[in-house]
């Protein structure tokens, strides 16, 4: 995505949901994909959600992707029930991230952020020195340091348009999976009830009491165990 | 840069989004997944990448679902 990982990363940019949702569906009419099935995490979620709304409502920027099927790993679905951490807050909802952003990437912005990443992870599951040199880096590429403050404002379109989108949950025909990482302390066993009480006939997969906000990386396994079987019924279904 | 991450970026491409370059991987054949997310990477260590868990991540879940034409950008 723009301004993440290996991608360009312009700091003259108003980064945001849709525009990551009109991307995705550019790349997608580019390589001639007319369906798919989704797998979301953590600011896909919120992707995924828009990319939802627009198929339901049909308001495709690029093309008509068919979605066969959606399944969401640990984000914020609900605003009301995301509690991000502190520093997240700070970076994302204040000027504060505006200020900071010159110290991204030395090694005072690495020991104020890298408590929040492993508070993240689960108590069994926490990222190596490794995994989070690859973390920095690839965060890092590009002069990252100077957008991961205004791509992190995303959660703001959160509150913009969180009833378009769990509208569309609730109306769409997509079959949706919820597989959750409960350890999660900003979207994990509390995100996943929230889920059980919004959306009709949820389908939710509790992991590991011990698994955080990365399932993914966590446990791996499981994740994949659970997403073919839904991808699976839904196949065998259609 | 960590050479298996060069390793896994030298497999990707870039799309032109508006003048803009975006890297994506595809990988696989069969229905599409799109993963769409953080962490895709990460997930890449060729090392064990949990401290109590005797658990390698030595191939992330989207190089494992080979049933699947994966594509995450």
């Amino acid at each position: 995505m723009l301004g993440m990982g290996f991608s360009d990363k312009p700091v003259a940019y108003g980064y945001s949901v849709h525009d990551h949702a009109d991307m995705h569906e550019a790349l997608l009419v580019h390589l001639g994909v007319k369906s798919a099935h989704i797998l979301a995490h953590d600011i896909g979620d919120s992707v995924g959600q828009e990319l939802l709304a627009r198929s339901v409502f049909s308001q495709q920027a690029y093309g008509a992707l068919r979605i066969e099927s959606i399944t969401w790993l640990n984000g914020g679905l609900f605003n009301e029930a995301y509690t991000p951490r502190l520093l997240q807050k700070v970076l994302s909802r204040t000027p504060m991230g505006d200020f900071l952003s010159p110290l991204q990437g030395s090694g005072l912005s690495r020991r104020m952020i890298e408590p929040t990443i492993n508070e993240l992870f689960g108590p069994d599951t926490k990222p190596s020195r490794r995994m989070l040199d690859l973390f920095h880096e690839i965060l890092e590429y590009n002069d990252g340091k100077r957008v991961t403050h205004k791509v992190g404002r995303f959660v703001n379109d959160r509150y913009a348009h969180r009833n378009r989108w769990v509208r569309a949950m609730r109306q769409t025909d997509v079959p949706m999976r919820l597989i959750d990482g409960p350890a999660d302390p900003n979207s994990g066993r509390h995100m996943a009830q929230r889920y059980l009480e919004v959306i009709p006939d949820p389908d939710v997969v509790m992991l590991d009491d011990n698994i955080g906000h990365w399932p993914q990386i966590e446990a791996p396994d499981a994740v994949l165990e659970n997403f073919l079987a839904h991808v699976d019924r839904v196949t065998a279904n259609g | 840069m960590d050479i298996e991450l060069e390793r896994w970026k030298a497999a990707g491409k870039y799309f032109d989004y508006l003048g803009f370059n975006i890297f994506y991987r595809t990988e696989g054949s069969g229905p599409t997944l799109q993963y769409v997310g953080l962490g895709a990477a990460m997930g890449q260590a060729d090392r064990p990448v949990h401290r109590g868990r005797a658990r390698h991540a030595r191939h992330g879940i989207l190089r494992q679902a080979r049933r699947l034409r994966l594509l995450g950008a």
